[in-house]
């Protein structure tokens, strides 16, 4: 071979080399011009972005969010605290929702208080429910704050009103049900540090509502700063708030049978599913000149007000029975949120004495059950209130931070056999959930 | 030649089933006579001129080899391939006596010196272990041969284990046989799918599912799909096993990054290949499969626990629910029934291959409300009119019906036989007790036929088609454009009928008057694949080899979903004669990838390969930050044998040896829209429009990359009568997605949230040992083993975390992802006084103790090491031998070790309903397992069993049927078996069967985790008839 042909095949090579290189690159060239973005294109036909909701035009729908995720939020936290004080126990055969009932839920941190939604049945949430509730609120009332009336039009100022009552709402049921809880990723307060951050929201929506002419929203905001000025001990200042709120007042949570979201909780988990039941001590309360305790039942009649029947649904547990409250028959039942009796029993409690008597017989005439007669010294009334309330607000969610503040009795006390296992203990508020304290920067 | 063949085998003897029962009144001597007198003619004639003809069959399983070679030795232009039916046939062969060689690809050769004319010659080739020109799919154009991959890929025979074996799924035939791929079935329900997973747990929450393709197209390789009692830890159905394993050539598994690289995003986990059969050569062959058979529960009395409790006498009582209902005539299990029957014609005429196939089956669980009904058909089909231009298309149908019975956390007979009490025996009922006190008869809470009044099934159609174009204009420029759809319509029912039975109507209660929930899904997965590769020698010894191509894939998914509850009357079954609607909805979401490769190899003398590639990425979920990701490759493979130096220093009886080495990266990207913050709509106060937050997004989250470095060497040892393939990987899997809580007072809380947790290492060896112990003509013995060891660990995690707590559960840097971490008790004291376990002290994590609870009953011990929950040491023993020249036994035993399961069954029976015989007499006791037992679900590290296990998995006996016979109903070949499997298990185990897991018990991964009340892997026994024309 010679040195020239040898040249020209390394020619031929180099030229085959370029022109099959020149086929990749070109093939290379042409795709990389094509527009890709539309290949990619995707949609999420089942969720809205957030820059969508941020939007002055969407306040209302924003206001509204935050009402509805108050009002699921309720429903389970309603059912937690029935069952975790001696209204209700637990009629499942589920260990997830035992320590409620169990009274130990404040020692497991990782359970389910602190994760599930309000929409659980078998077992449900607290904390979430209302940090979402309480979140949704707020977040809508600094935006509405943030925003003119130019920008949202003249419904801004009841919004904001709307917006401040619901937020302290879910601050106030946070410090009814929780010990200890967390705003915003901000470090953990007490419950008074959340009934005083409640009772502001209250003021808001007071003088929001007053100003935008809403009286619904004002006399809801009196009977809940009523009811958080009373547990900070501010008994003048409940009283001169619950005196304010007009007889026959309600704010209810909206419920129906449309969906799980709104299903009436409490009717949910106990006729309609079988999952919890009102406890036996719970299940025919009387009423009659003085406290009950026990022994003779003279002059004392069943209490129409803690009314329950019993249930055709089976309980998921065989050895249990289903009773329920008869003021939720139904999914659709409503849920109070504040109401004019509440007012009045703040009222009867700020007041004390024979004033008290008078307040509590004018409800008892309403329920047409008999008056009470007995003793007003202070501890009397005391007691005479508490059970006033155990009945008057049978299941709407007061009765766990009545025994947590009026320091009631554990029944079954702390210590007794559970009957599926481990001892019942002394939970009344429940301790900062796992699910905040760990993936909350400002929780140590 | 075909007609020939046809002409020697069918004429005289006659066909069909009238003469098959004639058959067996003839003695052995007509018969021989009677071929005798048949066949010498034929044979003078053949000898005549200078014609020979036989069969080539795979040795281990008989099976006829299609497209083999065969020539004669020193007649150069004489020979020839087999036909469809491993049949050949040569004519002018010249001279008395020759020698024939017999070659395949994937066979070890073969000679035998035959009397010219002789027309019975049988060649029976065995597994070469080694092939290093085997070509195997790597995403290029044209696949590449073994000896240029610098990577391992496993290879599944499937083709050759279906004929030893009958088997069940796709995912039986991947079990045990591809080492470093991980097959958890949880469940023994018919139709329920196993959780594949491969080279350990390299993510913490995304999925662990390999990518699936079948002939080039990308499939839907969701498990658990839609059925609603999945929700609550029933076994998954596996899209994997709607492919019909007697429709598949082979399945080969791309292991990791280093090997997937060229599938880009998503093929972290790996890639499952599954490559159909095709027409092979010319002629036709006609085969037939049916098969009976049973599956049951083996031991149930034995297995399912006795539970005990203390009667109000102080009497200890006891209730095995298996033996009471057998008593009473009403057992809880069944034996279900299984039959199927398949058929196929494959061959080719001209330039047409084919293969068309159909299937039917029935198979029945140990439930009765659990089976499935199966209709496959498929037709794969190949012209190729030039020899520039091929065309294949593929097409695959399946349609099923398949029914789950509730057990995990659903209830179901499981749930409550595992759960049983005395207490609930008729006898135990207090006079004045309700009804369903007799009625349980000591099941917990119901009775099996209330469960069973309730049914769940799903039903399928799905469409798999690809046309794949294959060009090639030049000699040294080739083109492959695959098109394919993945088209899956599934419709699933849970149905409560109207109750008419007072007793089931009780045990119903307020829904005794039924629901109906129906779900309808469609699942569209689209490949468009165009791939070139341009070829050219650079030098003499030199060669080079670019491939090119650019991949889109789109996935689609829709459903609708309805319910209605409570029906006025019996008889109404649908949603619309409900009285309540509760659910309507309808969603849909798509996602697409596009992607690009460029892959360089450069070939010195065919033996040294170096080879480098870049794929490029773009994904719908990508933030928009995230534009282009990138996944660099590069490899190395050596054929050392073949190195003139090799033989000086290598001993002689390693004949085939190939060094490799291979980095790759890959991805994995989270679904789409997980960065972005989102509120989801809801009903809102009275019904009106509203929303809710839902997820809090992270706009920072970038998808996860898998970095694997991988060594290797693949050795043909004796004369190629055994293999080894040795793996030795290491990956790393950076930028790890975690799905982790958010702090409810963000007010997002209510769903967690994607992140970019850390970094997880899964380091380890594969091995495969392959050999031929025996090679007689009448015995044979070969034997397999596969083993492969994972040693995986949390390198980091982001920030300031040390440790991510998801239940039991942890992911702690230094340790393997998802490990159990639990409170241990070290010591405890029983107080006879009290009857309780007192002074309990718990490890502190530093070599001493601790008290595990605070004065208020608090658990404060440390959380410390319990083991891991994923194996990490696997692999299998199989053996196949061959007797009396006709039988062939085949076994396989697989086994799985290090790694400890969480036995919920006893944590709930000894600590929730207490009816252990420790929570009778727990002073005999070990006090540390009663201080537990007596907690109140706090202390559980008596739970966390070590769950390894042998199990003997197949047995397989079969037997050819001589051709002499098969001939005279004119089929080529008749095989019989009796297939067994899961016959025994060896394990310390403590619940019913190491495999259960209860499915909603594993993270994001589908890691396994829990078992509660599921049913375990049954056994079965098959018999199968296989007849070939």
């Amino acid at each position: 071979m010679t040195r020239i042909a040898m040249r020209g095949r390394g020619v031929r090579r180099a030229r085959s080399l370029r022109s099959r290189w020149f086929v990749v690159a070109a093939a290379f060239a042409v795709l990389a011009a094509c527009n890709t973005d539309q290949l990619l294109n995707a949609n999420a036909p089942d969720r809205v972005p957030a820059s969508t909701i941020d939007d002055p035009k969407q306040a209302a729908l924003m206001v509204n969010s935050a009402v509805g995720d108050f009002d699921c939020a309720i429903g389970s936290y309603t059912v937690v605290e029935a069952i975790i004080s001696d209204e209700f126990s637990d009629a499942q055969l589920g260990a997830a929702g035992w320590p409620y009932d169990r009274r130990d839920a404040g020692t497991q941190t990782g359970g389910i208080y602190g994760t599930n939604p309000c929409t659980n049945n078998q077992n449900p949430g607290v904390y979430t429910p209302l940090s979402t509730a309480r979140w949704s609120s707020d977040n809508a009332l600094t935006k509405l704050q943030g925003w003119t009336d130019e920008d949202v039009g003249s419904s801004r100022t009841d919004l904001m009103a709307q917006a401040a009552l619901y937020a302290g709402f879910s601050y106030t049921l946070m410090g009814m049900s929780m010990c200890e809880a967390a705003f915003d990723l901000g470090a953990p307060v007490d419950q008074m540090a959340m009934f005083a951050l409640a009772e502001d929201r209250f003021g808001t929506a007071i003088a929001d509502g007053g100003t935008a002419g809403d009286q619904d929203v004002v006399n809801a905001a009196y009977v809940g700063r009523a009811r958080v000025r009373l547990y900070q001990g501010n008994t003048q200042g409940a009283a001169s708030d619950a005196q304010l709120v007009p007889a026959g007042f309600e704010l209810d949570a909206s419920t129906g049978s449309d969906d799980n979201r709104r299903y009436n909780r409490v009717y949910a988990v106990t006729a309609q599913f079988g999952l919890y039941t009102v406890d036996p001590q719970s299940r025919d309360l009387l009423v009659g000149p003085t406290v009950y305790a026990g022994g003779s039942t003279a002059g004392f009649v069943s209490d129409p007000r803690a009314d329950v029947a019993q249930a055709t649904t089976r309980a998921a547990d065989p050895t249990q029975t289903i009773f329920y409250p008869t003021k939720y028959s139904a999914d659709d039942s409503p849920l109070p949120i504040a109401t004019y009796t509440e007012a009045q029993l703040i009222l009867a409690e700020a007041t004390g004495g024979a004033g008290a008597v008078t307040i509590i017989n004018a409800l008892r005439d309403a329920a047409g059950v008999p008056h009470y007669t007995g003793a007003t010294d202070a501890a009397s009334i005391t007691a005479l209130v508490a059970d006033e309330r155990r009945r008057a607000l049978f299941a709407e969610g007061f009765r766990n931070y009545d025994i947590q503040r009026f320091n009631l009795p554990l029944i079954p006390a702390p210590g007794t056999a559970f009957r599926n296992g481990g001892f019942y203990g002394n939970t009344t508020c429940l301790a900062l959930p796992d699910v905040e304290r760990f993936n909350n920067p400002n929780v140590h | 030649m075909q007609h020939r063949t046809s002409w020697f085998a069918r004429p005289s003897l006659g066909t069909g089933p009238q003469r098959h029962g004639q058959a067996a009144m003839h003695s052995v001597a007509a018969l021989v006579a009677l071929i005798t007198l048949l066949v010498v003619p034929v044979h003078s004639a053949l000898a005549q001129s200078g014609e020979i003809s036989g069969t080539i069959v795979s040795e281990s399983s008989q099976r006829p080899i299609a497209g083999a070679q065969v020539v004669v030795e020193g007649q150069t232009g004489t020979g020839t391939v087999t036909d469809a039916s491993g049949h050949f046939h040569l004519s002018g062969v010249t001279g008395a006596q020759v020698t024939l060689n017999a070659r395949m690809l994937g066979f070890r050769p073969a000679s035998q010196t035959v009397r010219v004319g002789a027309t019975d010659i049988r060649f029976a080739l065995a597994d070469r272990p080694i092939e290093l020109n085997q070509v195997v799919v790597t995403g290029t154009a044209g696949g590449q041969q073994q000896r240029a991959l610098g990577n391992s890929v496993a290879k599944v025979n499937a083709a050759e284990v279906v004929a030893n074996a009958p088997i069940p799924s796709v995912e039986s035939l991947i079990n045990g046989r591809a080492p470093g791929v991980t097959v958890m079935p949880g469940t023994g329900m018919i139709g329920a799918g196993a959780n594949i997973r491969i080279r350990g747990v390299s993510t913490f929450s995304l999925s662990g599912d390999p990518l699936i393709y079948v002939d080039g197209v990308r499939v839907d390789n969701q498990t658990g799909t839609g059925m609603a009692v999945q929700a609550f830890g029933s076994g998954v159905v596996s899209r994997l096993n709607d492919f019909d394993p007697n429709d598949i050539e082979s399945i080969e598994i791309l292991k990791g990054p280093a090997a997937a690289t060229l599938y880009g995003t998503e093929a972290a986990r790996g890639v499952i290949n599954i490559i159909t059969k095709k027409g092979a050569a010319e002629g036709t062959q006609y085969s037939f499969t049916i098969r009976q058979g049973a599956n049951w529960f083996m031991n149930p009395e034995g297995r399912v626990p006795t539970n005990y409790w203390r009667d109000p006498s102080g009497n200890i009582q006891s209730v095995n629910v298996v033996q009471t209902e057998d008593a009473r005539g009403t057992p809880i299990f069944r034996t279900g029934q299984m039959q199927d029957w398949a058929a196929n014609v494959s061959g080719g005429a001209g330039t047409l291959r084919y293969f068309v196939s159909a299937g039917k089956g029935t198979n029945d669980g140990a439930e009765p409300n659990n089976g499935r009904d199966q209709f496959n058909a498929r037709t794969n089909l190949q012209i190729t009119p030039n020899e520039k231009i091929d065309l294949q298309t593929s097409l695959g149908y399946v349609q099923s019906h398949t029914t789950l019975s509730c057990e995990g956390g659903c209830g179901g007979a499981t749930w409550g036989a595992w759960f049983s009490t005395p207490a609930n025996l008729p006898q135990n009922c207090a006079p004045d007790a309700p009804p369903q006190c007799s009625w349980v008869r000591g099941f917990q809470s119901s009775p099996p036929e209330s469960d069973r009044a309730m049914q769940d099934w799903q039903d399928i159609n799905r469409f798999t088609g690809s046309f794949t174009m294959r060009f090639k204009p030049f000699k040294w420029m080739t083109h492959r454009l695959s098109v394919g759809t993945d088209f899956t319509q599934t419709k699933n029912e849970e149905l409560l009928p109207y109750l008419t039975n007072d007793t089931l109507r009780y045990f119903w209660g307020s829904y005794a008057d039924g629901w109906k929930y129906q779900d309808r899904d469609e699942a569209v997965f689209n490949t468009y694949d165009y791939n070139g590769t341009v070829q050219f020698d650079v030098t003499p010894k030199v060669n080079s080899s670019t491939s090119f191509g650019v991949q889109y894939y789109t996935k689609y998914f829709s459903n609708i979903t309805g319910e209605g509850d409570f029906f006025p009357a019996p008889g109404l079954e649908t949603i619309s004669s409900a009285a309540t609607k509760p659910t309507t909805l309808d969603d849909y979401s798509n996602n697409n990838t596009l992607g690009f490769y460029a892959q360089e190899q450069f070939g010195w003398q065919n033996r040294l390969f170096l080879t480098a590639a870049l794929r490029v990425d773009n994904n719908s979920a990508f933030g928009k930050d995230v534009k282009w990701v990138t996944y660099p490759k590069a490899s190395l493979s050596w054929v050392l044998n073949e190195e003139p130096m090799f033989r000086e220093h290598v001993p002689a009886f390693v004949n085939t040896f190939k060094l490799r080495a291979a980095y790759g990266e890959s991805g994995q990207q989270p679904s789409t829209f997980t960065a972005l913050r989102t509120f989801s709509p809801v009903p809102g106060p009275g019904g009106t429009p509203a929303l809710t937050p839902a997820s809090i997004g992270n706009p920072a989250l970038g998808p996860e990359r898998g970095k694997e470095i991988e060594l290797g060497f693949d050795a043909g040892l004796f004369n190629d009568r055994a293999g080894l393939e040795f793996t030795l990987y290491d990956t790393h899997t950076h930028n790890a997605i975690l799905l982790r809580g958010v702090a409810p007072s963000s007010g997002f809380g209510a769903q967690s949230q994607y992140v970019n947790a850390g970094e997880i290492m899964n380091r380890g060896i594969e091995a495969l040992l392959k050999g031929q112990i025996f090679n007689g003509k009448d015995y044979g013995w070969d034997l397999g083993l596969n083993f492969s060891a994972n040693q995986g660990r949390v390198i980091k995690l982001s920030g300031s975390d040390t440790t991510i707590v998801n239940g039991s559960i942890q992911q702690r840097v230094g340790y393997a992802p998802d490990s159990w971490f639990r409170e241990k008790v070290v010591s405890a004291r029983f107080d006879p006084n009290t009857g309780q376990a007192v002074d309990v002290m718990c490890d502190d994590g530093n070599g001493g103790s601790t008290p595990c609870y605070d004065a208020s009953g608090k658990v404060i011990a440390p959380r410390v090491f319990l083991g891991r929950a994923v194996p990490a040491l696997e692999g299998s023993l199989s053996s196949n031998v061959r007797f009396f020249k006709r039988f062939r036994l085949t076994t396989m035993v697989d086994f799985k070790a290090h790694y400890k399961k969480y036995n919920n069954d006893e944590r709930v029976r000894c600590q929730v309903f207490r009816t252990c015989m420790e929570n009778m007499e727990p002073e005999k006791y070990d006090p540390r397992v009663i201080a537990q037992m007596q907690s109140s679900g706090t202390l559980v590290d008596f739970v966390v069993d070590d769950a390894k296990y042998a199990k003997l998995r197949e047995v397989t006996l079969s037997w050819d049927a001589p051709s002499q016979y098969v001939g005279r109903f004119g089929a080529k070949a008749l095989t019989l078996s009796l297939a067994m499997r899961n016959l025994h298990t060896w394990t310390d185990y403590t619940g019913p069967d190491p495999e259960d897991f209860f499915v909603s018990g594993g993270s994001g991964n589908g890691s396994t985790f829990i078992d509660q009340s599921m049913l375990p892997q049954l056994t079965s026994y098959v018999l199968t008839a296989h007849l070939s024309f």
